[in-house]
């Protein structure tokens, strides 16, 4: 709401704190990538099917990739390491890691 | 260990956001279900993740040092499968508070209508003070207290309208505000020329940088425009609109003192509150 109406003049300062400043907002993320990297290969990005904000909780987007291949090598435990990046709207950047130990064994 | 039935693993990934000062995440909570990895299998790219793994056990558990209680569970990290298994990697990324602060220039501005019906609507008590006063201060006093560590990045100006619209206090840093800063915004006297209040705005804003607020404080419709009375209503929100179009980073917040209209029961209260509640229909439009 960007426009309100109050009765009396004793109400205006304490409705108009209420209106949201800008950069105290939800924050909003952009530009979100992500890639999996494992010794002895090439960096594989990451796709995404959706970041969205989180339906309940403040300041939380929520991401999902698509299916995404680990690096493997056959009998022996493989570290795959994820990187999930992305920038705020005031252009802070953000990064996430995790380490995948993938194993295949035939 | 488990065999992956569809190569498909739903993997829930809960990731924190690591700000530029931390973006290392610390892994923490790993339970030691399997021997550690050998040395000499390390490679150089994992270098950056052994100072924050213990190398001594597996992963049951991913935290990090913002926003806490998120996690990874081990059954999910720690996986086996088929050659060409995928995942599905899900997570969060969150804003720490400290984040939220202003992180840019900002310029708030307050337009106060100054006209004569505010002299009866907007008092408060004996000490000739007013709600427009007590709003700016409410204002200044929230930005000090959310603003962030640097207050020099937030300027505060102060436009009065009433037939014509006057600067009453120029831009000042949040930082160096003089104590009368606020006094003149209790003034009343003559009609109320929308038009020129968001012209003003708009020739004050569009040449500053970074986020723009615009407090726009009144108690009624307009009454006077460069085009006469008639056309006091079109040309206000023309002038609104073109301050929305002309500053990209600009919100635009209205407050409408007089709400006790509501209650008068003349055929003339009745259709001047029609008006007014068009008006602010169309206001909100253009301050969305």
């Amino acid at each position: 709401m960007h426009v309100k109406t109050v009765n009396t003049a004793s109400q205006l300062a304490g409705e108009i704190v209420k209106f949201e400043l800008p950069e105290m907002k939800v924050a909003k993320f952009s530009n979100l990538a992500g890639y999996i990297v494992a010794e002895g290969f090439l960096e594989r990005k990451i796709e995404f099917s959706s970041f969205v904000p989180h339906g309940s909780k403040e300041n939380t987007w929520v991401f999902t990739s698509k299916p995404t291949e680990l690096y493997f090598s056959t009998g022996k435990i493989l570290d795959n390491k994820v990187v999930i990046q992305s920038l705020t709207q005031d252009q802070v950047l953000v990064e996430a890691n995790a380490l995948i130990r993938f194993s295949v064994f035939e | 260990m488990k065999i992956l039935s569809n190569n498909i693993i739903k993997l829930v990934l809960y990731l924190s956001i690591v700000v530029l000062s931390c973006n290392k995440a610390k892994f923490a909570e790993q339970v030691p279900d399997q021997p550690p990895k050998s040395g000499d299998e390390k490679g150089e790219e994992d270098k950056g993740t052994e100072e924050t793994v213990d190398q001594g056990a597996q992963f049951r558990h991913l935290s990090l040092s913002h926003c806490e209680g998120l996690k990874i569970s081990n059954k999910e990290l720690d996986i086996s499968g088929e050659e060409n298994s995928k995942v599905v990697i899900e997570g969060e990324l969150c804003v720490a508070p400290k984040t939220q602060t202003i992180a840019q220039e900002m310029t708030v501005l307050f337009v106060l209508d100054f006209s004569g019906s505010m002299g009866s609507n907007d008092t408060i008590g004996a000490n000739n003070s007013c709600g427009r006063q007590e709003s700016i201060s409410a204002i200044v006093a929230k930005l000090k207290d959310e603003g962030g560590d640097d207050l020099t990045k937030i300027s505060m100006g102060i436009i009065g309208f009433n037939a014509d619209a006057t600067l009453v206090s120029d831009f000042s840093s949040l930082d160096s505000l003089p104590q009368d800063w606020s006094q003149g915004a209790c003034k009343n006297g003559g009609g109320t020329n929308y038009e020129a209040a968001f012209n003003m705005a708009n020739d004050l804003l569009h040449t500053r940088a970074g986020h723009k607020v615009v407090y726009f404080i009144s108690d009624g419709l307009p009454t006077q425009s460069s085009g006469g009375e008639s056309q006091s209503d079109e040309l206000g929100l023309s002038a609104a609109q073109s301050l929305r179009e002309g500053n990209e980073e600009l919100d635009l917040y209205a407050i409408y003192l007089g709400g006790e209209t509501l209650n008068v029961g003349s055929a003339q209260a009745q259709i001047l509150l029609i008006l007014k509640v068009i008006f602010l229909k169309l206001l909100e439009i253009l301050c969305m």
